[in-house]
Order: structure tokens, then sequence, then C-alpha cells
């Protein structure tokens, strides 16, 4: 559900052209850290394409890999090191999607939450305009939105 | 039909006109309406695409993400549209993923099983499905089920409406046409009264007044010219008859001044052999007075009369004959005459017999029948009873 869900969100995001190293070059989706999907994702999203740039999946170690990815899934397995990712990758045009309960609120962009036995996501608006990426209204009519925490109030 | 042939011309010209634009105007409201209905729908039909396209474009996401909530929240925006009963959003498999229902009082919407692209116009709703693309995917599908109850109303407005103008149109076409078709009736009923005017006094000298050249005109040129013939022929017919008149007088005088005045003994009969008249020369011979000869029957005033005119008493016709007969004057003495008898065909019918007689001489009257036999009695009823 999920891994669709990451698909979908491709189609609700506009990434600027800047994003990628060239007009042709391929759509990637990277997992940071111990992949929770295992071969879901790419029985899933392989083959798929988002616009006209065919998508890829990489599994990542280390966050600084990750700049040249249009979404990373940080796994639960860096939670630990949130903060870090989160800096190393603000205003890259990556879009940082996690599972770990606050990773919205803590500077990620979207956060899984099962609501009922549904999956939902929670959008951190302060992530996304420091993203630089497009989020279409129907995406955000359908989160939960939430600020930083800490700089919420403040905008 | 009888009754509306023995209508006036009057009444048969504004009858046609009447239902003539009955006609036309029902005619017109028909079609009209079915027009109308037929844009309506189309119209009806177009604004429901354009909202099923809406609510399909904001459901997108919802659909992607299968967020039914969302999508019931974007569905419960219908709410601002009145006609439309029930929506539905199906997902990609076809399976019912939202619905909105107009009356929630009501039973719960069981949306029917998905179609592709399709309109459904029934007597009371409209179905509507419309699939749902986000960049040439098909995503979706929506239902939207309106009531046509405006249409409805707008029926029966128009059905008012056209009532009311037929009304009104009739009213204004009896007002018109009751002063139009004068222009027709009024030479008819003119000419109608001229000929029975013309008939009753038996007045041919009557002309109607002609309005128009058209065939009315022409009517009336004729109806004229017929009496125009009518009353030459009508004085000529005068004249003949007066002439004729004349000349029988003429004709009557100078045979009488025959009659009269002939030395032989002449009677007239009719068809029934009854003397019309005698001269006065019969008289003398007969020594009968007019006045007892006429209106008698032939054969009584020559009863007893030996054989002479027996097997002719009653052989009156057009041969002429002469024979010689014993008669009997009125003192019974007896008299041999020659007669003569002509036939007078006035007609067939009546054929008149004109009897000549003149007195034998002795000479041969003895030869013949001798003096003493007796008169034999006349054979024929009517000869009996008018003798007596």
């Amino acid at each position: 559900m999920k891994t669709a869900f990451l698909f979908n969100f491709a189609k609700f995001i506009d990434w600027p052209a800047s994003s990628f190293s060239g007009p042709q070059s391929p759509f990637t989706i990277c997992v940071l850290g111990q992949d929770p999907f295992g071969n879901i994702l790419d029985d899933t999203l392989l083959g798929k394409i988002v616009g006209i740039r065919p998508l890829v999946i990489r599994r990542l170690k280390e966050k600084n890999e990750a700049r040249s990815c249009q979404m990373v899934f940080v796994s639960p397995s860096e939670s630990a090191h949130l903060s870090e990712i989160f800096a190393s990758l603000q205003r890259a045009n990556v879009l940082l999607v996690g599972e770990t309960t606050g990773f919205a609120a803590s500077g990620g962009t979207i956060e899984f939450t099962l609501d009922d036995n549904h999956v939902r996501f929670t959008i951190n608006t302060d992530s996304v305009d420091r993203s630089g990426l497009k989020f279409s209204s129907k995406l955000l009519a359908l989160a939960k939105l939430v600020h930083d925490e800490g700089h919420s109030k403040g905008g | 039909m009888r009754t509306y042939l023995d209508l006036s011309i009057r009444q048969k010209l504004q009858m046609i006109v009447m239902v003539t634009s009955a006609v036309a105007l029902l005619v017109a409201s028909v079609v009209f309406t079915l027009y109308d209905r037929s844009t309506f729908l189309r119209a009806k039909t177009q604004d429901l695409s354009a909202v099923a396209t809406m609510i399909g474009s904001n459901s997108t996401a919802a659909l992607s993400f299968g967020d039914a909530k969302s999508a019931r929240e974007i569905l419960a925006a219908l709410r601002a549209k009145q006609n439309v009963i029930n929506a539905c959003i199906y997902d990609k498999d076809g399976g019912v993923f939202a619905t909105y229902s107009r009356d929630v009082a009501d039973t719960v919407f069981s949306p029917p099983s998905v179609q592709t692209q399709a309109t459904k116009i029934s007597r009371y709703n409209i179905l509507l499905f419309q699939p749902v693309t986000m960049n040439g995917e098909f995503v979706g599908t929506i239902l939207i089920e309106a009531d046509l109850r405006d249409l409805d109303e707008r029926l029966t407005r128009f059905l008012e409406i056209d009532f009311l103008v037929l009304l009104a149109s009739l009213t204004v076409a009896f007002l018109l046409s009751s002063r139009l078709q004068r222009v027709i009736s009024g030479p008819i009923q003119e000419l109608a009264d001229t000929a029975s005017s013309v008939s009753t006094q038996e007045n041919y000298s009557i002309r109607a007044t002609k309005k128009g050249n058209d065939e009315i005109g022409l009517l009336f040129d004729q109806f004229n010219g017929m009496l125009d013939r009518l009353q030459l022929r009508d004085v000529a017919l005068q004249k003949a008859h007066d002439d004729l008149e004349k000349r029988v007088a003429e004709r009557t005088s100078y045979l009488n001044a025959l009659i009269q005045n002939s030395p032989l003994g002449i009677l007239v009969l009719d068809s029934e052999q009854k003397v019309q008249l005698c001269n006065p020369a019969f008289e003398k011979l007969f020594e009968y007075t007019r006045e007892e000869v006429v209106g008698k029957s032939i054969n009584g005033l020559f009863a007893g009369v030996e054989p002479l005119l027996e097997g002719h008493r009653l052989a009156l016709d057009e041969n002429p004959i002469n024979l010689l007969a014993r008669v009997q004057r009125k003192d019974q003495s007896v008299l041999d005459v020659e007669v003569h008898t002509v036939g007078l065909m006035a007609n067939c019918s009546a054929p008149w017999v004109f009897i000549r007689t003149s007195p034998l001489e002795n000479a041969l009257k003895k030869k013949c029948y001798g003096p003493n036999r007796p008169p034999k009695k006349p054979v024929g009823p009517r000869a009996n009873s008018s003798l007596t």
C-alpha cells in the first residue's frame, strides 16, 4: 500500500526540471537505511513511468548519496539521524518520506500514519516550502497538515 | 357531415379558418415543445457532464490514495445542485468507492453496476456515467443521477403558455376571420338574395352588383347574363303568346263563321264523343236546339239509328268515315243522311270528331232501306242512359 502511495505522490507533486540531470534522466526513488519493503517495492513500481521518466529504485547506505534522488524514503532504522538527514537534504528538491512517528513534525515532508487500519499521511507545510517542490492542492487536501515543531506558532 | 353541409358559407368559412388556425398552432406548439425538451435535455446533460468532470478532477487524489472520506466530502459539494439525487464514485476496478444521496432520510442509495461513458434518460431522471482520468490514466468512474423535475415544471409551464397562446390566437383569428370572411360570403349572400328575390317575384329585371373580378365576380356576370337572356326570352315568350292568342282568336272567329254559316249540319265531338258544338244548319235539320245537343253523347242523339252507324259508333278515330245513316229527329221522325266524320287530332289521346250531315235523296233512301223498318235500339250502356 505504501509503495503505491510513493508512486502516487510522484503524480501529485511537481519537481523542478533542475532537480533532474537531464530531460531523459530517470525519476529516482531511494530507500535510505534498512529497506522495510523488500521485493514489494520493485514488484509494484518497476517499469512504471512518471510523466515521461522511467522510475528507478535505489537503496542507499549514506545520506550524502540522496541528493540525486527525487524522493527519499527514510527507513525507521535511520530515526536516530533524522535531524542530520533533514539538514543535509533541505532545499535540495528532495521529497522526504518516512513512517517514524513525529517524522513530519521534526522536519520531514510526508509521514505515513495509520488511521483505523487505513494508511493516511501527514504533510509538513514548512518542509514543503523548503523543498521547492509544488504540491497539488488535492494531495494537501487529503493530508493532515502540520508545521515544524516549535516553530508552528510563529509560522 | 350533414350538419356541416347545412351550415351557411359564413359559418363554414369561419369554421375552416378556426380549424386551420387551431391545427397549425397545435402542430407548432407540439414541435416547439419537443424541440425545447430535447434542447433542455442536451443542456442538462452537458451541465451534469461538466459537474461530473469537476467532481472527477477533484477526486483523483482521493481515488489514488484510496481516501473514501475525502471523496465523500467532495461529493457532498453536489448539495449545491438541487436536482442531483444520487452520485457515486467507482474506483478503477468498478467497486463503489464513495456515494452521495441528496435525501439522507431516503433509503440507502445502492449504485448500479459501473458502466463506461453513458447517459440514460428515463421518464423521471437522468443517469450519467463518466470516467475519471488523471494525465490520461483511467482512475475511476463517476455516476450522477439527477431528477427531471425542472423539465416537468418547464413542460407544464410550456403547456400553460401554449394553451393561453392558443386561446388568444383563436380569439384573434375568430375576430379577424369574422370580418375578413365577408369578402367572400358577402357577395355570395347578396347573389343568393338576388336569386331568391328574382325567383319569388318572377322579376327578371333585377340585377346583382358585382364587387370584384374574381370567380365570384365571374359568377355575378354569368348570373346577370343569364337574367338578361331570361328577360329577353320572357319578353319574346310573352309576345309569341300574345301573337298566338290573337291568331287563335282570328282563326276561331273565322272557323265559327264558317261553321255557323254552313248549309250542312256540323257537330264537333270531344274525345268522349260528347257534342261540343253544333251549327244552326244541324239544329234546323234535326230540330234540336243547341242547348239540347251540347254535352250529350253522340250515340244518345243518334239512337235508334238503322244500321247506319252500326259498327262505327265507337270507332271514331282519325280515319275519315263516309257512310249513309238513318237517324231520328227530335220528333222521332226518321231522316236518312250522309255522314262524314273527320278526326281532328289535337293530340293522340283526344280525337275530335267532325260530323257533317246532309239529307239524302228520297229515291236512294227508299231503295236502300225501305220505309217501314222499325229502328233498332242502340247498343252500349252509355248510349242507353243518355237517351232516356
